[in-house]
This record gives structure tokens, C-alpha cells and sequence, in this order.
């Protein structure tokens, strides 16, 4: 892993924009931002500032209308379809406000997808799933399918699963809109923990209160622009 | 894409996905509405059963009509003497020299019979009615094996027939005469003036067209000769190819069929007399066979119409269910092609499932009904279309495979279009869909 001041990601006069008629909406409006190695990043906002257009930016799930993107020595505007589809499956992590586990799969088997996805020996990718899922506390649980987890348990599964792979960035979108208080503390928890000790980089969006103080940078967006950009001191 | 380090990588990318793992996927999808996937299951393995059956009895039908066509001692092919059909007198008959005879067993045929086949008069006590008289050899092997097996009172005609004559049983009936009771035969003979001749009935056959029941009598044929003073004269000689005839042969009719290959042959070394296969002697029988392959074609399209009402809306319903799921599985790097396998796989499941049911249930059903399909109940009307009163269903693995291979790539074709639209990238972009 990189140290944390070695930049991961670039964004440079970044627009997307949308077409609703005869007008045009600026979901992400000229933005310029980078993303260090092993940061904790919360972006918040009002509802329609522009924090999941930013995510997906990020994500290489839509481009940008104009501007530069990258990630490491990947400039994600040149990338095909396909090409974006393997830098998510290798480098990016996600987790989801509704968890999105595959319902036919075990806890364990859902944390394993992505690495037979990447091509490990089934074997060996439900060794490190096993691991994965005792660092979130899930050790007992591998085999029971989402349905038959909580709702906190779930989200657990789905932290498991986006980094199991290690993956360059892990990207969060609403991670504890779902979740009561107690269980979103946890996760943020977690997610720190996971944060500090892998030195893995997260960028959550989120309008929660709780992240967002957890956050050692927070992002304002309003319209599409960056408000405020603040690094808070350990 | 950057080279994982050794802890948390040991393979290179599988750039289609993992096969085995999409496979799996696809196989628990198909069992996370059971009760949906078993109704699909069933529908489909009912239509497929439906198709390879009404193809079974379609076939059998085409084959009782087949064989009863030419077991009727028409042969696959006929020899006359000019102008015979026109009028089947005696004076249209043809002489059988033993070269002639020579020539014709040096052919690559399995049998043949030359009879006389001549109207005549049968008279009893009581009625008198027109027949058919078939002046035959009785040591002849198959072309009359056909008549002996249907003998069920009495016995066929043997060496010693001389005065015999073996009729139907409908004939007999109609005649109001019996076995061992004598009937007068008139014909006309040679020198043009009308003979008679008394003969015992020695046998009653019965046969599954009651018209032929009624109008076909066997005599000996030199009996038949001497009394017409027409030696080593016939009317008709049939022969049957050495490849048996099947129905394949005849919906691929081709000039260099084996039949077709004979008829030259025969028309070569008989130039002076009228070859002809049964195709052209039994037009209804032949175009009749020729369309009930076509109806069965008609009836599995239709079939398969209705499946795929069934199976597209069906479809329709669990790909809109999981677009959520779709989006999910895009965004954290399954590819959109790996996504349309695994949905494909999953119809594939579906129908092999259906298949395999569909064919288990057809060697049931045709085993339970190895002793035949009765259409007594269509009486007249199954004879009146050249067929027996018991059909026999068979396994005809390559037709199955046929119907069941046209049914199953139809339905992944048309079902890969929506499973196609569904997974275009653009369709599997978040948008506003992932939350």
C-alpha cells in the first residue's frame, strides 16, 4: 500500500451534466479534487449536490462530460467499457446503502465472488473470505445467507466483500442510511479500523451525522461544487 | 490492469468471467422462486412432451399408411403391360420369360411377386358381387405375408390349392356363404368370351380396409391360367427396393433415391413395359404422408408459440425483478457479457430440465402403450385413410433429438432478445437505480 501522502486519485475541472428537456443540469460542476492513499473521506451535502454523480465518477460507472479522471496511472475517460468493468472488479471496492448482497449466495460466498471474479482458485478465495469475514466479526455466520442476517450483519458482509480483494479504494455511498444508530456507529467503526490498519482509502458519501464526524476529511458539495474542504488533525 | 501482489493474487484475470462460479450463480437463481421456476419447468416439459408425441403418433400413422400401402400388394414398384391401367383385362397382360425372370432376380431387390390381377364376378347361391381376383403363386414369400398372418378362419392357399380360393370375411358375409362352401368365378378369358369356374373356399382373411375385405380374392395362379388359357401370362409384377422403404426416404424424395435408382434400372431391362413406383399408383397415400410431416412441423410451431408466451413473460417478470441486482453485480465488476451468460445458462437449465422430463415421460408413455394405440374407435374413417386399427408408437431417438433440438434453440433464440436488451451496458449503468 502507498503512504498517504502519494496521490490516488485526480479529478480536474470534472462536469457531468444531465439533459431534462431543454435544460441542462450540472450534477458535478468543474470540480477539481485529489484523493490521497489511505484517506477517509466523507463527501456530504444537501440531496442532489452531487455526491452519488461524483461516486459513480469515481466509480468509472458514468463519465464525466468533460475533464480529466484518473486513478494511479489510469485515465479513466480512455478506458472502454470492459477496461472500466475490470479496474472496479481489481482496484475498486463498494459498498451500497442496501447492502446488495447476492441473495443465493452464503455470506461467505458473496465475500468470495469478487475474488473468483478476479480469477483465485476457489480454495484460496474462501480462505481469505473466512479471514475477511473474522476481521468484521462475522465468524460464525458464513454460511447463512443475507436473508438470514440483520440488516447490520448484512452491511458487515458487504464491508467484507468490498475489501477483501484489497482494492486501491473503497467507495461508499449512504453505507448507514439503513442502519439504527448503534449499528451504523459499528460500521463506522469498522470501516475506520479497516481504514487504519490496511491503509485503504474510503470515500463515503453519506448525509449521516455519525460519518461524517468520523471523517479525517470532509467534503461539502452543493451543486455540483466543492463548498468546503476540510482536513481535520488527529 | 496492475499485477496483484502475491498474498492477494495467484491467477491472471479471467477476462469472460469464471465459467464454473457463473454456472453456480445461474443454477441458485433458478431455485430462488421455486415454485416459478418448476411451473416453467413443467410448461415447457409439457409442450416438448406434446410436440414429440403428436410427431410419434404422426409418425406411426404416416407408417401404417405406408405399409399398408404397399403390403396391399402394390410393392414400391409395379410392372404392367402397356395400357393395363387404363383397362386391367386380360387382354393387357404381360409373358414372363425365365431370362426375363433371371434378369429380374439379378436386380438389387428383397422380393417380388408376379400374380394376376384381373375383375371378375363371384357368385354364391345367393348374391352375386364384383371383385378383384388376384391370381397368386401361394409359395410366395413376403409381398403375401401380409394376407396369410390376416387369415382367421381356414388357411391361406398352398400347393395342393388347385379349385381353391381364400376371400374376405366381409365378402363372405355379403355373399351369405361360408368356409368350405363353393362360389362360381366369371371372367373373361383369352379368347375374349366370359368363363366360369367353380371354387371351394378354403379361407377368410380379414383386412383392416373393410373395402379391401370386400373385393379381394386370392386363387392359385395356374389354376387362374388354365382356366382363362393365358399360360405363363401376368398381370402385375411387384417388387419391393432391397433398402426397405422408411419415411425419411420418402420426404427426401430425390431422383437418386434407392426407388427412384431401381425404376431406372427396371425401365432399362423392361423397356417394353410400364414401370411404376407406388408414389405414382398411390398419389393420396404419398401426398398424405408428405403432409403430415408438415403438420407436424405446423403443430410444433404452434406449440412453440405458446411456449414462448408463457416462457417470455415469465422472463420478462424475473428480469425486471433483478435489474437492482443486475446494476449491483455491473458496478462491482461482472461484466455485462458474464451477466447475459449466466441468464442464458439459466434458460438453459430450464430446458434441460424440461428435456429431460419431457423424453422420460415420452419412453413412459410409449412403453405403456407397447401393445399398440386402438382407433377402433374411428371405425371406417382411421381405414378409409389407409391405416391399421393399431398404431405403434416408437422411439425414433434422431427424430426426437430433431423436434426437441428445433424447440430448444427457438426458445433460447427469441428468449436471448429481451435477456440481450436487459443487460446492455447502458441498461446496467446506476444512474438513480443503486442506493
Amino acid at each position: 500500500m502507498s503512504d498517504l501522502s502519494e496521490s490516488l486519485m485526480l479529478l480536474q475541472d470534472v462536469t457531468k451534466t444531465f439533459e431534462d428537456g431543454n435544460r441542462t443540469i450540472y450534477a458535478v460542476d468543474h470540480l477539481d479534487l485529489q484523493i490521497r492513499s489511505g484517506e477517509f473521506i466523507a463527501l456530504y451535502g444537501p440531496s442532489g449536490s452531487g455526491k452519488t454523480t461524483l461516486l459513480n465518477l469515481i466509480g468509472g460507472l458514468d463519465r464525466p462530460s468533460s475533464g480529466e479522471l484518473s486513478i494511479g496511472e489510469y485515465q479513466l475517460n480512455r478506458m472502454s467499457e470492459a477496461e472500466l468493468t475490470d479496474l472496479r472488479l481489481m482496484e475498486i471496492g463498494f459498498i451500497f446503502q442496501s447492502y446488495n448482497l447476492i441473495p443465493v449466495f452464503s455470506a461467505l460466498e458473496n465475500v468470495a465472488f469478487i475474488l473468483q471474479m478476479q480469477g483465485v482458485e476457489k480454495e484460496q478465495a474462501l480462505k481469505q473470505s473466512r479471514e475477511m469475514l473474522h476481521q468484521v466479526g462475522l465468524q460464525n455466520m458464513e454460511n447463512r445467507r443475507p436473508a438470514e442476517l440483520s440488516g447490520g450483519q448484512q452491511q458487515r458482509v458487504a464491508v467484507a466483500r468490498a475489501i477483501v480483494s484489497k482494492p486501491k479504494i473503497v467507495l461508499a455511498d449512504e453505507p448507514t442510511a439503513n442502519l439504527d444508530s448503534q449499528n451504523s456507529q459499528e460500521l463506522i467503526d469498522l470501516m475506520k479500523h479497516l481504514n487504519q490498519t490496511h491503509k485503504m482509502t474510503f470515500v463515503i458519501s453519506s448525509h449521516d451525522p455519525q460519518v461524517i464526524d468520523s471523517a479525517r476529511r470532509k467534503i461539502h458539495l452543493k451543486d455540483g461544487k466543492i463548498v468546503s474542504d476540510e482536513i481535520v488533525s488527529d | 490492469m496492475k499485477q496483484k501482489t502475491a498474498e492477494q493474487q495467484t491467477m491472471p484475470i479471467h477476462k469472460s468471467g469464471n465459467p464454473a462460479l457463473i454456472n453456480r450463480f445461474a443454477w441458485r437463481n433458478l431455485w430462488r422462486n421455486p415454485r416459478r421456476s418448476l411451473i416453467l419447468i413443467l410448461v415447457t416439459a409439457l409442450g416438448l412432451m406434446s410436440s414429440l408425441f403428436f410427431y410419434s403418433l404422426m409418425q406411426a400413422w404416416a407408417k401404417s399408411m405406408l405399409d399398408h400401402t404397399l403390403n396391399s400388394l402394390s410393392g414400391e414398384v409395379q410392372l404392367h403391360a402397356p395400357h393395363y391401367q387404363d383397362n386391367p383385362d386380360v387382354e393387357h397382360s404381360m409373358l414372363l420369360t425365365s431370362s426375363q425372370l433371371t434378369q429380374l432376380k439379378s436386380l438389387p431387390i428383397r422380393d417380388f411377386s408376379a400374380h394376376l390381377k384381373l375383375p371378375a364376378m363371384i357368385k354364391s347361391e345367393y348374391e352375386t358381387y364384383p371383385v378383384q381376383l388376384l391370381g397368386v403363386e401361394p409359395q410366395t414369400g413376403r409381398p403375401l405375408d401380409f394376407i396369410r398372418k390376416t387369415v382367421h378362419q381356414g388357411q391361406f392357399l398352398n400347393q395342393d390349392s388347385t379349385y381353391q380360393i381364400v376371400i374376405g370375411a366381409k365378402l363372405a358375409k355379403r355373399l351369405n356363404t361360408d368356409l368350405g362352401r363353393k362360389v362360381v368365378l366369371m371372367s373373361q378369358g383369352n379368347d375374349g368370351k366370359l368363363k366360369e369356374i367353380g371354387l371351394t373356399i378354403v379361407g377368410l382373411y380379414r383386412h383392416s380396409d373393410p373395402n379391401a375385405e370386400a373385393a379381394m380374392v386370392f386363387a392359385d395362379l395356374k389354376t387362374v391360367q388354365n382356366w382363362l388359357d393365358i399360360d405363363n401370362k401376368y398381370s402385375e409384377i411387384t417388387l419391393n427396393s432391397s433398402q426397405p422403404l422408411d419415411i425419411q426416404q420418402i420426404l427426401n424424395d430425390t431422383p437418386n433415391s434407392p426407388l427412384n435408382r431401381l425404376k431406372n434400372r427396371l425401365k432399362q431391362a423392361f423397356p417394353e413395359l410400364d414401370v411404376q413406383t407406388w408414389q405414382s399408383l398411390q398419389p393420396f397415400a404419398n401426398a398424405s404422408i408428405k403432409m403430415m410431416d408438415s403438420f407436424n412441423w405446423v403443430w410444433i410451431a404452434m406449440i412453440l408459440v405458446l411456449m414462448l408466451f408463457g416462457m417470455i413473460n415469465t422472463l420478462l417478470m424475473s428480469l425486471y425483478e433483478r435489474r437492482r441486482e443486475f446494476t449491483t453485480l455491473y458496478t462491482i465488476g461482472l461484466k455485462s457479457s458474464a451477466l447475459r451468460w449466466m441468464l442464458l445458462l439459466e434458460l438453459v437449465w430450464i430446458l434441460a430440465i424440461a428435456l429431460l422430463v419431457s423424453w422420460g415421460a415420452m419412453i413412459a408413455l410409449i412403453a405403456s402403450v407397447s401393445d399398440g394405440i386402438d382407433l377402433g374407435f374411428l371405425s371406417e374413417g382411421a381405414a378409409w385413410f389407409g391405416v391399421d386399427r393399431i398404431l405403434y408408437l416408437n422411439i425414433e431417438w434422431q427424430d426426437w433429438f430433431d423436434v426437441s433440438a428445433a424447440m430448444v434453440v427457438t426458445l433460447i433464440m427469441i428468449a436471448a432478445v429481451p435477456i440481450w436488451r436487459s443487460t446492455r451496458v447502458a441498461q446496467l449503468k446506476p444512474s438513480n437505480r443503486i442506493a
